[in-house]
């Protein structure tokens, strides 16, 4: 393990962030997940051999923290500590009203997905190679393969009208 | 193309907020919050342990007043229970399994669904394992119970024990009625958490597993 967790984290943060605001549920705000989700990557750390890609680890993380919250298996009192040297703020400046637009379609379009599918949509936007993504579901490439084929079908049949 | 647009807005979602870490304080954030979580869970097996230590302590004493052989057989045989108690609290703190996020979806999912098995037959027992052990310690401990007369013995808990068959029956059953009432808070949350989380697991391992 050679690269140091402030780095890890640095690298990360906006993909951490990105899969956050998508599970985020309503009292959970994406903060709160990205939280977590940097706790558990610091609990981990230690005992990360570098079997996967740091980006494969990463991931593995973020989506079990995330899915664990949606599926509301995770313990209550794990995030009530808040983490003050995090912060996370609205950037005005760099806001950009049609891109928005188009990012609330394509996550309304995520949601219509279970669970599942939404975790492998997620990588696919990441832009996750099958190998990788068989890693960090548990599933074989193949299994992958098929399932992206139906889901890249399902989303773009959902996203191609509200994008024109 | 359409594929690449998507990922372009995924990408940039992103941008939108600015997420900085003060990394000087960050570690020691990280570490309070882990000492947080683990405090908690220590304070609550050491509040546990001091019961049972008081359990142990009042028992104890009890066995050296109490001069009915049998009450005395149950005072010791209820200090050993309580001295199980704490055996097992140890234990547990000793071969807690602390779970991996590390791990596949796939795996999380079967870990989680083991686990929450395990907590689902530990709580739905409750009855056999964690009740009625003691409950019929109780029933030996006030059954026991003689005439004080008899033994030329006065009592300085005299207003607590019964000393009729009446006394004793209704004591007995204030103490089945709360066992009762543990009992069904446990199967209750069997029901209303264990089994609803047990099904949004095999769900989403169903949903996994289909092309």
């Amino acid at each position: 393990m050679t690269e140091s967790f402030e780095n890890i984290l640095e690298d990360n943060k906006d993909k951490i962030y990105r899969i956050c605001r998508i599970y985020a549920v309503d009292p959970i705000e994406p903060q709160d997940l990205f939280q977590e989700v940097v706790f558990q990557v610091w609990k981990s750390y230690a005992g990360f051999e570098g079997k996967s890609s740091t980006s494969t680890w990463v991931y593995k993380i973020a989506l079990n923290v995330c899915m664990r919250s949606k599926m509301k298996l995770d313990k209550k009192n794990d995030k009530t500590e808040q983490l003050g040297s995090i912060h996370i703020m609205a950037d005005y400046h760099g806001h950009n009203e049609v891109q928005e637009e188009k990012y609330q379609a394509l996550r309304t379009c995520i949601n219509l997905l279970n669970e599942s599918d939404q975790s492998l949509v997620i990588m696919l936007l990441e832009e996750l190679p099958y190998k990788e993504m068989a890693q960090v579901t548990g599933l074989t490439e193949n299994h992958v393969a098929v399932k992206m084929k139906r889901i890249r079908k399902v989303l773009f049949e959902c996203i191609s009208p509200k994008l024109s | 193309m359409l594929e690449q647009e998507l990922k372009s807005i995924w990408k940039s979602s992103a941008d939108a907020d600015k997420i900085k870490f003060d990394l000087s304080r960050l570690m020691i954030d990280l570490k309070h919050k882990m000492d947080g979580l683990n405090k908690g869970i220590q304070n609550r097996d050491k509040r546990e342990i001091a019961a049972s230590i008081f359990g142990m302590l009042l028992f104890g004493y009890m066995a050296t007043q109490i001069p009915f052989p049998i009450t005395k057989a149950a005072c010791i045989m209820t200090i050993g229970w309580f001295g199980y108690v704490i055996y097992r609290l140890r234990n547990a703190q000793k071969h807690k399994v602390t779970e991996d996020l590390s791990l596949s979806f796939k795996e999380q999912l079967v870990n989680q669904k083991k686990y929450m098995t395990h907590q689902g037959q530990l709580l739905d027992s409750v009855l056999y394992w964690y009740v009625l052990p003691p409950f019929i310690l109780n029933v030996v401990f006030i059954m026991g119970l003689g005439d004080a007369a008899a033994y030329d013995w006065t009592p300085r808990f005299e207003n607590i024990l019964p000393e009729t068959m009446n006394d004793k029956l209704r004591m007995l059953g204030f103490i089945a009625l709360f066992n009762g009432f543990v009992v069904w808070l446990n199967k209750r949350a069997v029901k209303k958490q264990i089994k609803p989380a047990i099904q949004e697991i095999e769900r989403v391992q169903l949903q996994l597993e289909n092309a």
